[in-house]
C-alpha cells in the first residue's frame, strides 16, 4: 500500500514541485497551504510523513510540527526551509529531518525514502 | 434549372481549387455558363486586384484553351464604368491577345465588388437567365477568392503554432535559426532561403537551405545589405532583381525574392532572405512573392527576435540563479561566523556575571572553569587554573577542568547540555552547575599543588607580568628552545592559550585552555574574546578574594569584647574596604564621608575632602549634587546608570546610587549616601555586544534577501530539472514552462522591489500637481477590482483640488500600494475603504482607511520593516518602500492607526512645498 505524505508550504508552485517529485516515488500526496489547514487535513487522513515549510504566514512550521506530534506521535516530519542556520538547534527536537530548499530535490527524496523505510 | 447550374458551378469551382488550371474544371464552368445562356463561346476571367489585371481561368474557345491560367489582361480600366450583369459590345477596345469574335463583355460583380469578366460571342442570349447565371458565377468566383484569402490566414495561424512549439524546444541560437528558416520556407512556399548574422564588416551566412552559397560573407556595401538595412524588408520581382547582385551570393536563378532585417534586444542583428515562390498544383493568383508573403516574413522576423530575447533571458536567469546561490552561501558563512562571535561575547558577559554573583572563591574559580569549557560557554576541551603566589613568585596549579578521553568528554557534554536546557537563564545555570561540579577528581588530582616558576620564564613572565595572552602553537613549540618545555609537558599538548587573570593592580593567576581532545583549532577570534575574559574574570576573582579577606578580618574582630567598638569598626571596615566609592553629603552639600575606594577612584585624599562642598570638585559633581539635592525633596532612592565621568582625562562609566541617610528616629534625612560603582568594563562589554548585534542584523537583512530569492529559485531549479526530464511530453513541457515564466516574473518582481528599495532618491522628479486628481486616478485603476469584490469605496475631501509639489509617480506608487493593501484586508462582505484628504497650512494629510481586521500591536511595529509580510504573495517591501518615499524622499510622515472598533488607517502627511 502506498504511504501517505502531507506537503505543507505556502507557495503553490513549491507544493506542486514536491508533489510531482514524491508522486514519482509512488507516494500518495496531499497538500496544505498553511498550518491550520495542515492540522485539519492531518487529523482526517492517516499520514506517514509530513514535509513542513518553516517560514509561513500565521503558524510557522515549528509550531505546526509540535501540534502534529500531539496528534500522531510517530509521524515522520521533515522540515524544509530556505535558511540553513536552523539546522543545529532544531533538527534534534522538532523534526526527524531537516532539508534546506535548493535547486536539487535529491536530498529531500533521499530523506523521505530513508524515513519511510525505517 | 438555376439551382442545377449553381450546383454545377460550385462543384467545378471546388474541383478547380484542388487541381488548378490544368484540371480544366473551369472550362467546364465556362461550358455550363455558355450552354445556359446560349452564348456559343465564352472566356471567363478573374479580376486580381493587387495587380489590377484579369486572368483567364476557363473557356470554351479552342484558341484560348491552352492559355488558361496564363493569359492576363491589363488595361481594361473601362470595365469599372460598366454596369454589372449587362452585355456590352467592346469591339473597338478589344485586347490584342483576345480572339476578335469574342467581343461582347459581361461584367461580374458581387456586392459592388469587381469579380471578373466574361467574354462572349453572342449578344443575343437568354436574357431571362442572364442575371441569375451571372450572379451564380460571380458568387462562385468570389467564394474562390475568399477561400484563398482564408487559406492565407490559416497559414498564418499554423505558422504561429509551429513557432511556439519551436521556441519551447529550442535553446540554441543556431537551432533556432534552422527551425525558423524551415518553417518560413514551408509556410511561404519558397524554394530556398538564407539566414545571415551581422558581424564585423558585413553579414555572415549561417544557414542556407536548398541553395548553394557562392560567398558566405556579404559585406555592408553589397546592394542587398544596403537595400535591406535601409527599408527593413524588401520584396523584389523579376524586373529589378538584377540590381541586387544576388548572383554574387547564391548559385540560383532568382525570379523573385524577399528579405527582412531582424534586430534583437541583445543587439544581435540578422537578415533572412527567401528566394522564388514554389510552383503548386492548385489555383494561386500569382507566381511570385507578394505583399502578404512579405508581411508574413515580417511576422516571422518579429517572432524570431522575441525568441532571441527569450533565449538570452533564459541564459541570464540561469547565470543569475548560479550567482545568487554563490552569494547566499557567502552570506550564510559570514552570518554564521558573526553568530559564533556574538554568542561567545555573550558567554563572556554571562560568565563574568555568574562569577560576580558568588563570593565564595572556590565557586568563583569553578564558575570560570565551567564557563570556558561548557558548550554553552566558550566550549574549550580543558581549562587549567593556576593562582599566583606572590611570595614564592610561582604559579600554583589549583584546578583542571576536562577529561582524559574524548568519550568521557562527549558523555559529559551531553549530560551537562541536557541540564543546561532546563535553565532559561545561563547565569543561573553556571552558578548552580558550579556548585554541583566536583573538580577535585580527575585531571585536578594529577596537578593540584604543583608549581611553575614564572620569573624568567620566556612565556609565563610575559603572561603574568605584562598581562599578555599567549597562544602556544605547534610551530612555536618546534622552533623554540627547551625552556618552554616545562609548560608544554605540564599541559600535555602543543596547542593552547595562556590567559592571565588580571585584577585592578596585578595578575591574580592564569588559565590555560586547549582543545586537545576534539582538536578544534584555536582561532584568532577566540584569542580576541579571551582578552575580555582576562579582565572580567580577574576582577571577579579579586572581588571574591576581597570579600574573603573582609570575612577573615570580621572573624577576628568578632572576638573583640567591646561590641560597640566591634560594630563601629566593622561598619567602618566595610565602608573602607568596599569595592565601591562611597560619599556622604549633608543637606548643604558638604562631604561627610569619603571612603578609601573614593580616594582611589577620584584621586583625592579623604582628609582634603571631608567638609568640602561636593559641587566644588568639578562641574560634573555639580550635576551629581543637583541629583542628590532632589533626594532631600523626594525622600526616595535615585539611580543614575552608566553615568560618564571624566577622571583625570579618562572616560569612566559609573552606576551611581543616591540613598537617603535617615536619622535615628527615621523621620529626618541627615544626608545622602552616594555610591559610585565603576562599571566601565561592563559598559564597554555591553557596547561591544550591541555593536556586534547590529552587524548581525545587517547580515540578517542580507539573509532575508537571500531567503526571499531562494524560494522562487528553488522552484525554478526544480522545474528546470523536471523540464529536462520530461522534454518529450508536450503537455508537461507547456505546464512547466508556464510555471517557469511565472516564477521568473516573480523573481524579477522581487529583484525590482529590492532595487526599488535601495534606489537612490536623487533621481526624483518633482512637479506641481493636484493630489485630489491623483487619488481619483488611483481609484480608477482599482475600480474594476473594487466592484468585483463588492467593496464600498469613498473619497472624502472638502476641496476640489489640492496642489502639492512632489514626485507624482512616487506618490502614486504609495497610494496604489496602500489601496491594494486595503483591498486585501477588507472582509469578504461589506468591505469598506475610505480615503480622506485634508489640506493643512503647510502639508496635506491623506488617510487610507479600511474596515478589515485590526493589526495587532506587535505586528504594527514591524510592518515598515523590510521583508516582514503576513501575506502569502508579497515580498514584504511594499510598506518599507512607501515609508522610504514619504519620509526619506518627501520629508513627510507615514504611520498606522488600528483598533477593533475603528478599523485600520494608514496616514500620510506630505509637505505641500518641497522639504529639505
Amino acid at each position: 500500500m502506498g504511504k501517505k505524505v502531507l506537503i505543507v508550504d505556502d507557495e503553490p508552485n513549491m507544493r506542486l514541485l514536491i508533489r510531482e517529485e514524491l508522486e514519482e516515488m509512488g507516494l500518495e500526496v496531499e497538500e496544505a497551504s498553511n498550518g491550520e489547514e495542515a492540522i485539519e487535513k492531518f487529523q482526517k487522513g492517516n499520514f506517514d510523513l509530513v514535509t513542513l515549510d518553516i517560514e509561513m504566514p500565521g503558524m510557522n512550521g515549528l509550531e505546526v510540527a509540535g501540534k502534529l506530534r500531539e496528534i500522531k506521535k510517530d509521524v515522520k516530519i521533515i522540515l524544509l526551509t530556505a535558511y540553513s542556520h536552523y539546522k543545529s538547534d532544531l533538527a534534534s527536537w522538532a523534526a526527524d529531518s531537516y532539508v534546506v530548499k535548493s535547486m536539487d530535490f535529491t536530498e529531500l527524496k533521499e530523506e523521505v525514502r530513508k524515513l519511510l523505510n525505517s | 434549372m438555376g439551382k442545377g447550374l449553381t450546383w454545377s458551378i460550385f462543384d467545378n469551382v471546388n474541383e478547380f481549387l484542388k487541381k488548378g488550371y490544368k484540371g480544366g474544371s473551369m472550362d467546364e464552368v465556362a461550358k455550363l455558363f455558355s450552354d445556359e445562356l446560349g452564348a456559343e463561346d465564352v472566356a471567363v476571367f478573374v479580376y486580381e486586384k493587387p495587380k489590377d489585371s484579369f486572368r483567364l481561368v476557363g473557356t470554351t474557345n479552342e484558341k484560348l484553351k491552352d492559355r488558361v491560367g496564363e493569359l492576363k489582361l491589363k488595361n481594361l480600366k473601362f470595365v469599372n464604368e460598366l454596369e454589372a450583369y449587362k452585355i456590352y459590345d467592346i469591339s473597338g477596345k478589344m485586347p490584342d491577345s483576345m480572339p476578335e469574335d469574342l467581343h461582347f463583355l459581361l461584367k461580374l460583380s458581387y456586392k459592388n465588388e469587381l469579380i471578373g469578366v466574361v467574354f462572349l460571342k453572342k449578344a443575343e442570349v437568354h436574357t431571362d437567365k442572364l442575371k441569375g447565371a451571372a450572379i451564380d458565377l460571380s458568387m462562385a468566383l468570389r467564394f474562390l477568392a475568399k477561400y484563398i484569402q482564408l487559406e492565407d490566414h490559416l497559414k498564418k495561424y499554423t505558422l504561429l503554432g509551429r513557432f511556439t512549439d519551436l521556441f519551447e524546444k529550442t535553446f540554441e541560437e543556431i537551432e533556432l535559426m534552422k527551425g525558423v528558416i524551415e518553417i518560413a520556407l514551408d509556410v511561404l512556399e519558397a524554394e530556398a532561403g538564407v539566414f545571415a548574422k551581422k558581424t564585423e564588416g558585413g553579414y555572415e551566412v549561417k544557414i542556407a537551405k536548398n541553395v548553394k552559397i557562392k560567398n558566405d560573407f556579404i559585406p555592408f556595401d553589397h546592394p542587398l545589405v544596403v537595400e535591406v538595412e535601409s527599408s527593413e524588408a524588401i520584396l523584389y520581382t523579376k524586373s529589378k532583381i538584377n540590381t541586387l547582385a544576388l548572383d554574387e551570393i547564391v548559385d540560383l536563378h532568382v525570379k523573385s525574392m524577399m528579405a527582412s532585417y531582424i534586430s534583437t534586444q541583445s543587439k544581435a542583428e540578422y537578415m533572412i532572405i527567401l528566394f522564388n515562390k514554389k510552383e503548386r498544383e492548385g489555383y494561386r493568383p500569382y507566381k511570385h512573392f507578394d505583399d502578404i508573403d512579405l508581411s508574413v516574413l515580417r511576422e516571422i522576423s518579429k517572432r524570431y527576435s522575441l525568441a532571441c530575447s527569450r533565449l538570452q533571458y533564459y541564459k541570464q536567469i540561469k547565470d543569475e540563479v548560479n550567482k545568487l546561490e554563490e552569494l547566499r552561501r557567502k552570506h550564510e558563512d559570514l552570518i554564521s561566523v558573526l553568530r559564533q562571535h556574538i554568542s561567545k561575547l555573550n558567554s563572556v558577559y554571562v560568565i563574568s556575571q555568574a562569577m560576580r554573583s558568588s563570593y565564595n572563591i572556590t565557586n568563583v574559580y569553578k564558575i570560570l572553569l565551567l564557563g570556558v569549557t561548557s558548550p554553552r560557554g566558550l566550549d574549550f576541551d580543558r581549562a587549567l587554573l593556576f593562582v599566583k603566589d606572590n611570595k614564592r613568585q610561582v604559579l600554583v596549579a589549583k584546578m583542571w577542568a576536562g577529561f582524559d578521553s574524548i568519550e568521557e568528554l562527549e558523555n559529559h557534554k551531553k549530560k551537562s547540555n541536557q541540564r543546561s536546557l532546563r535553565y532559561g537563564d545561563l547565569v543561573q545555570y553556571f552558578r548552580e552547575e558550579a556548585l554541583v561540579l566536583d573538580f577535585s577528581k580527575g585531571l585536578t588530582k594529577k596537578i593540584e599543588g604543583r608549581v611553575i616558576h614564572y620569573k624568567g620564564h620566556p612565556i609565563l613572565e610575559r603572561v603574568v607580568l605584562r598581562k599578555k595572552i599567549y597562544h602556544v602553537t605547534p610551530n612555536l613549540v618546534k622552533r623554540s628552545t627547551k625552556d618552554i618545555y616545562d609548560i608544554v609537558e605540564f599541559v600535555g599538548t602543543d596547542d593552547f592559550v595562556i590567559v592571565p587573570l588580571v585584577g585592578r593592580w596585578d595578575t591574580i593567576g592564569v588559565v590555560v585552555l586547549d582543545n586537545k581532545l576534539t582538536k578544534k583549532p584555536i582561532l584568532d577570534m577566540d584569542v580576541e574574546i579571551l582578552k575580555l575574559v582576562s579582565e572580567s574574570a580577574g576582577l571577579a576573582i579579586e572581588n571574591a578574594l576581597n570579600y574573603e579577606d573582609l570575612k577573615t578580618k570580621t572573624l577576628s574582630l568578632e572576638r573583640q569584647k567591646n561590641l560597640i567598638d566591634y560594630l563601629r569598626k566593622f561598619s567602618e571596615s566595610i565602608l573602607q574596604n568596599l569595592d565601591i566609592s562611597v560619599v556622604v553629603v549633608d543637606e548643604g552639600g558638604k562631604i561627610l564621608e569619603w571612603n578609601r575606594k573614593a580616594e582611589q577612584t577620584f584621586g583625592r585624599p579623604r582628609e582634603n575632602m571631608i567638609g568640602t562642598p561636593i559641587s566644588w570638585i568639578s562641574p560634573e559633581f555639580e550635576d551629581i549634587w543637583a541629583v542628590a539635592a532632589k533626594v532631600f525633596e523626594m525622600r526616595e532612592v535615585l539611580y543614575l546608570s552608566n553615568y560618564l565621568l571624566n577622571i583625570s582625562g579618562e572616560e569612566k562609566f559609573f552606576d551611581i546610587k543616591f540613598s537617603p541617610l535617615w536619622s535615628v528616629d527615621g523621620r529626618k534625612i541627615d544626608g545622602i549616601i552616594i555610591t559610585f560603582e565603576d562599571v566601565t568594563t561592563r559598559y564597554r562589554l555591553e557596547q561591544e555586544r550591541k555593536r556586534q548585534e547590529k552587524l548581525a542584523a545587517l547580515g540578517e537583512m542580507a539573509a532575508r534577501v537571500a531567503h526571499e530569492l531562494r524560494n522562487p529559485i528553488s522552484v525554478i531549479g526544480g522545474f528546470l530539472r523536471r523540464l529536462e526530464k520530461h522534454l518529450d511530453n508536450k503537455e508537461l513541457r507547456k505546464k512547466y514552462l508556464d510555471i517557469l515564466h511565472s516564477e521568473i516574473e516573480r523573481l524579477e518582481g522581487i529583484v525590482n522591489e529590492i532595487l526599488e528599495f535601495s534606489r537612490d532618491f536623487k533621481k526624483l522628479d518633482f512637479s506641481e500637481f493636484d493630489i485630489v486628481e491623483l487619488v481619483r486616478e488611483v481609484y480608477l485603476l482599482h475600480e474594476e477590482l473594487l466592484e468585483k469584490k463588492g467593496v464600498e469605496f469613498e473619497v472624502i475631501t472638502d476641496k476640489s483640488n489640492i496642489d502639492i509639489f512632489a514626485d507624482r509617480s512616487r506618490i502614486k506608487q504609495v497610494l496604489i500600494n496602500l489601496v491594494q493593501n486595503a483591498i486585501d484586508e477588507v472582509p469578504q462582505k461589506d468591505g469598506k475603504i475610505r480615503i480622506v484628504l485634508e489640506e493643512e497650512e503647510e502639508k496635506v494629510r491623506i488617510e487610507v482607511w479600511n474596515n478589515g481586521k485590526p493589526i495587532p500591536p506587535d505586528i504594527r511595529e514591524k510592518i515598515f520593516t523590510p521583508f516582514f509580510t503576513t501575506k502569502v504573495h508579497g515580498t514584504g517591501l511594499g510598506l518599507p518602500i512607501a515609508k522610504k518615499i514619504i519620509e526619506d524622499e518627501h520629508n513627510g510622515k507615514i504611520w498606522v492607526e488600528s483598533s477593533e472598533d475603528r478599523g485600520t488607517s494608514f496616514i500620510i502627511e506630505i509637505p505641500k512645498e518641497k522639504g529639505d
